[in-house]
């Protein structure tokens, strides 16, 4: 009786973590959609030059502000330029620059993050101080007054998101760090003779990443609204080039006189894409977060 | 939710579907004089004068920018007050109040959702940097001449002045309401003293 219980809760132990990823992923329809839009997105944008319908700065002086038809799914801008065409080059931005610039805030952050709540002291003190100072200013405000500053090309507007970001992953690596480094492993590390950088970034690091990566999920929905925020009002990703936010302000003017269509869609675009980097967030927690595991 | 985005359906909607928004163009009718300015409020200034017209009509033109901006902070809160709720309905003091037999009513809106909105309460600070943000970009689309527009309006004619004393001005503003919310708490939570 006693070694058959045994046996089952070492079955239950030795379940690979991949499996046991699976099983969860699959129970939770609602991620596993999001996962899936998420690839499916990736997709589109990697061949977007391949699958538009039309070339998407190409004007037609025959087709202006067409509604949506067969021709054109998602109508024609008062370029005569195809909407779906445009929408679908633009996800390459939308995606590349919340892409990048959350995995440089990430790496950035985590770095600083990690070696201030290791080692603490007046280090951390001045690291934090600078971080409170600029996490008085709201992301958004402070992103427009970077950008401003220094100009709006996609390299810029990498760097600008990342800065917005960067406080959030800091402090939260600090945080996990202060805790991590008074946990027995990390003693045991220490006392066996590990160097400081291993202790932190081989035994520590990978003990807060799960929540790190939940963040970063969350947060590429953010830049990618700071991204299509910016371009809405200007100073994003100039014309001619298509980015949603900047498609929406485009089709601004032409909306109060009844061409809806332009503002709309790549309006659903920035909201669907959004809503997909929520959920996936949302799925991974479940996913990594060891209250649920096992489950 | 994007609020440029939210603003322009709205004003699609209710301006040009069903007409009964006014066109989104500033703070009044263009036909309708301010009221003498007393606080600088048009509403308010409106009422305390007795002129109709101009109350009625500042009113409508507030109506679709405050509830883009209210849509777009309406979700994470939304969803902290769910989390709290779900947490504090399983705590020991809401049973005994089911226990005692309290009307689902009192329990709910009474015991639960007081302790529920406290971290609701947390993230007014936040939300109000989100909405000053946001306030930028909805002055921009219904034409209102604020603070936001001003800002926007620099930023297009590359004018760094005002942008340095706007971001300065929210980043202030910001400082300040997060003190008045961590001031707020010990009304929401009694357990909290400033001292």
């Amino acid at each position: 009786m006693t070694t058959e219980i045994g046996r089952a809760t070492y079955a239950a132990d030795t379940e690979t973590v991949y499996a046991s990823f699976r099983r969860r992923l699959l129970r939770n329809k609602l991620s596993l959609a999001a996962f899936c839009a998420i690839g499916l997105l990736v997709v589109i944008a990697i061949l977007a030059p391949l699958i538009v319908p039309l070339d998407p700065n190409e004007p037609d002086a025959n087709a202006v502000l067409e509604r949506p038809s067969w021709a054109h799914m998602l109508g024609t801008d008062d370029f005569g330029r195809d909407e779906l065409s445009r929408i679908i080059i633009a996800s390459r931005t939308d995606l590349l620059v919340p892409f990048v610039s959350t995995l440089l805030a990430l790496a950035i952050g985590s770095l600083i993050g990690a070696i201030c709540g290791f080692r603490g002291g007046w280090l951390d003190q001045i690291v934090m101080r600078m971080v409170d100072a600029v996490m008085a200013f709201p992301a958004f405000v402070l992103a427009m007054g970077l950008t401003a500053a220094i100009g709006s090309s996609i390299t810029n507007l990498v760097l600008v998101i990342a800065v917005t970001q960067i406080p959030a992953y800091l402090r939260q690596l600090r945080a996990e760090m202060l805790r991590e480094r008074e946990m027995e492993y990390a003693h045991a590390a220490r006392t066996i003779g590990n160097p400081t950088w291993r202790i932190v970034f081989i035994h520590l690091f990978p003990n807060c990443f799960p929540t790190l990566i939940v963040q970063a999920t969350l947060a590429m929905g953010f830049a990618l609204l700071t991204l299509a925020g910016l371009s809405y009002i200007g100073l994003g990703i100039q014309p001619p080039d298509s980015e949603w936010g900047e498609m929406v302000s485009e089709g601004a003017s032409l909306m109060v006189t009844g061409y809806w269509w332009l503002s709309l869609f790549p309006g659903i675009a920035i909201l669907m894409t959004v809503l997909i980097f929520n959920l996936v967030g949302d799925g991974l927690r479940d996913l990594l977060d060891p209250r649920t595991r096992g489950r | 939710m994007p609020s440029f985005w939210t603003g322009l359906i709205l004003i699609y909607v209710f301006f040009y579907l069903f007409g009964i928004a006014p066109a989104p163009l500033g703070r009044l009718d263009p036909g309708i004089s301010p009221p003498v300015p007393i606080t600088g409020l048009y509403t308010v200034d409106a009422l305390v004068s007795g002129n109709w017209h101009a109350f009625e009509s500042s009113l409508a033109h507030l109506a679709l920018p405050s509830l883009t901006l209210a849509i777009s902070v309406m979700a994470p809160l939304a969803r902290m007050v769910r989390a709290g709720m779900l947490e504090i309905l399983e705590t020991d003091y809401v049973k005994t109040a089911w226990a005692f037999g309290l009307p689902r009513r009192l329990v709910i809106y009474g015991d639960a959702l007081g302790n529920a909105i406290i971290p609701a309460v947390t993230a007014l600070g936040v939300v109000f940097g989100f909405l000053m943000a946001g306030n930028a970009v909805v002055e921009s689309v219904f034409g209102w001449p604020g603070i936001g527009n001003y800002a926007v309006k620099s930023l297009t004619m590359k004018d760094s002045g005002p942008i340095q004393s706007y971001v300065l001005l929210v980043a202030l503003m910001c400082i300040l309401v997060n003190l008045l919310v961590d001031l707020a708490y010990s009304l929401a939570d009694p357990r909290i003293r400033i001292g």
